[in-house]
């Protein structure tokens, strides 16, 4: 069986800055191998750490225990009860108690306290399943998708050499480590480019600032448009960073430029999904197209895009349209029907509007995206019901308990009746139509 | 009584209920000691940083989530309040 090695970092290099400290390749591996023996007995294991560096050391610790990690899409109670009836006897790792969460736990930070260095960088077979990510709050199998060790190790080096720090960077990220974006670039990038992540996830800009005066540049900064597009309006003075990355939804050129134009920053953004990993970049401030990554290739079928590449197990037919350039560019244009993407986080409409349908009392009703507003604000969803018996709360309510947050509908308006067709069915014009004369004399 | 918003918190609702958009909720609707976020007002992490944005416009304040006292600011109606005139003081 062929090993691919845990990481490319020598081992004297700093991987880590944590709680004011640096922390070498040889500490982190040695205190992974510590983690890896108690872990051995484990088929899987659902990380669920806060802190960056945390959830990395257990990850790493999975990986040489040949155990496989289980990313949940969030932390909610219901999506890691799911999980566990799923994988019946699997282990949760983390750091903090979790509200309305009673299975046992076991917290990695334990392994921060023991104190010795590795003399080799561990070689795990390039088979081991990885990792498993789910990229939506419900666990059905098409939200699973399966990263084998050499997955993430050849698009770890694809991603260094395509977008990464080209010299010894100080990266700091406000996404969570679970997500495949925060994976990709702030866990696996430090293993394989010369990035030294910090372990904090700042949330607010006055915190990412704070973050950032403190880390030594160069330094990059890991985010989404939402957490920049916040950072760009604070009216706080920003300090100088080197390299700024987005990705999880759209940027928008005038934020970009905003951006720049504030911090000094280079800013890439990277184009992905759970699927295929990061695959294509571009300079967003001048609007360019994408650009794909070498290792991947670009196939048309009818009017719907597939990705190829060595190291994925299969092709990825790619959630959105696009229009490809002579050049063999792209630019995106528009997402197939019914799926929607909200901070990152993806569902299908068709299943969201089966939970609304789902409540006891609600005879019609649906979810859907309204047209897009401005640049950088996030869009939510919208949903009409018919529901003669219950009030516009108590549905958000009954509601609110059975998806994400990201998705609750807003506006949420009881209709008399949706404007269906003969046929029964709901015509997406009629419906924005009919939603706007619900809806916009409210605003 | 308790469950009466204070005019300050008044002012603090509608900007809530203003720069997030909460056409379902109306200013006066807010319990000042009912969770903001979760189930009842269905605001999640977005929102937060939406609202911090709008707070730090209108207050001048900078809100900080780097530990776990900074939190449980964002509980209620009340403590919000309460820490951005802490912060304005």
């Amino acid at each position: 069986m062929s090993k691919l090695p845990l990481m490319t970092r020598e081992l004297d290099d700093v991987i880590a800055w944590r709680a004011g400290r640096t922390v070498t390749a040889a500490e982190f591996i040695f205190q992974a191998r510590w983690l890896a023996d108690r872990l051995r007995r484990e088929d899987q294991v659902i990380n669920l750490c806060q802190d960056r560096h945390t959830f990395s050391l257990a990850f790493a610790a999975a990986i040489l225990a040949q155990t496989t990690t289980l990313l949940p899409a969030n932390r909610l109670p219901d999506t890691v009860d799911a999980l566990v009836n799923r994988y019946p006897g699997c282990l949760i790792l983390s750091d903090q108690a979790i509200d309305g969460l009673h299975h046992p736990m076991l917290d990695p930070g334990m392994a921060l306290d023991q104190s010795g260095r590795a003399e080799q960088v561990p070689e795990p077979d390039e088979s081991l399943l990885a990792a498993v990510v789910f990229t939506s709050g419900s666990t059905g199998p098409s939200s699973a998708v399966e990263k084998p060790w050499r997955t993430l190790h050849d698009s770890s080096l694809i991603n260094a050499a395509e977008y990464g720090p080209q010299e010894r960077a100080h990266v700091l990220a406000t996404v969570p480590p679970q997500h495949m974006w925060g994976l990709e670039t702030s866990v696996l990038l430090p293993w394989f480019g010369p990035a030294i992540i910090a372990s904090a996830q700042p949330f607010f800009a006055a915190d990412i600032i704070a973050l950032l005066d403190q880390l030594p540049r160069p330094r990059a900064l890991v985010s989404t448009p939402i957490h920049l597009r916040n950072l760009a309006e604070s009216g706080f003075d920003i300090p100088t960073i080197d390299r700024i990355y987005s990705a999880t939804a759209p940027l928008g050129a005038k934020l970009a430029g905003e951006l720049e134009r504030q911090t000094s920053a280079r800013v890439t953004e990277v184009y992905g999904c759970s699927e295929a990993g990061c695959l294509a970049h571009r300079r967003a401030a001048r609007d360019e197209p994408w650009q794909l990554f070498k290792a991947f290739s670009l196939l048309e079928d009818h009017g719907q895009f597939r990705v190829h590449a060595e190291h994925l197990p299969e092709d990825v037919t790619l959630l959105d349209h696009l229009d490809v350039l002579d050049d063999g560019r792209f630019r995106l244009a528009g997402r197939h029907g019914d799926l929607v993407n909200i901070a990152g986080k993806r569902a299908s409409l068709a299943e969201l509007t089966q939970r609304l349908l789902d409540i006891s009392g609600v005879t019609d009703g649906v979810i859907f995206q309204p047209p897009e507003n401005d640049e950088g604000r996030v869009t939510r969803l919208a949903a009409l019901v018919v529901a003669p018996q219950l009030s516009e709360r108590q549905i958000r309510q009954a509601l609110s308990r059975r998806i994400d947050p990201a998705f609750m509908p807003r506006p949420l308006r009881r209709v008399p009746a949706l404007p269906r067709a003969e046929s029964g069915k709901l015509p997406h014009q009629s419906l924005v139509h009919f939603y706007q004369q619900v809806c916009e004399p409210a605003r | 009584m308790s469950a009466e918003q204070t005019p300050s918190e008044r002012k603090l609702a509608e900007l809530i209920v203003e720069s997030l958009n909460l056409e379902d909720i109306e200013p006066e609707e807010i319990e000042p000691e009912k969770p903001l976020f979760g189930d009842e007002y269905g605001l999640d992490s977005i929102d937060a940083l939406e609202l911090a944005l709008a707070i730090s416009k209108t207050y001048g304040v900078q809100l900080r989530a780097d530990d776990e006292k900074n939190r449980h600011v964002f509980a209620n109606l009340r403590s919000l309040n309460a820490h951005i005139e802490s912060l304005s003081g």
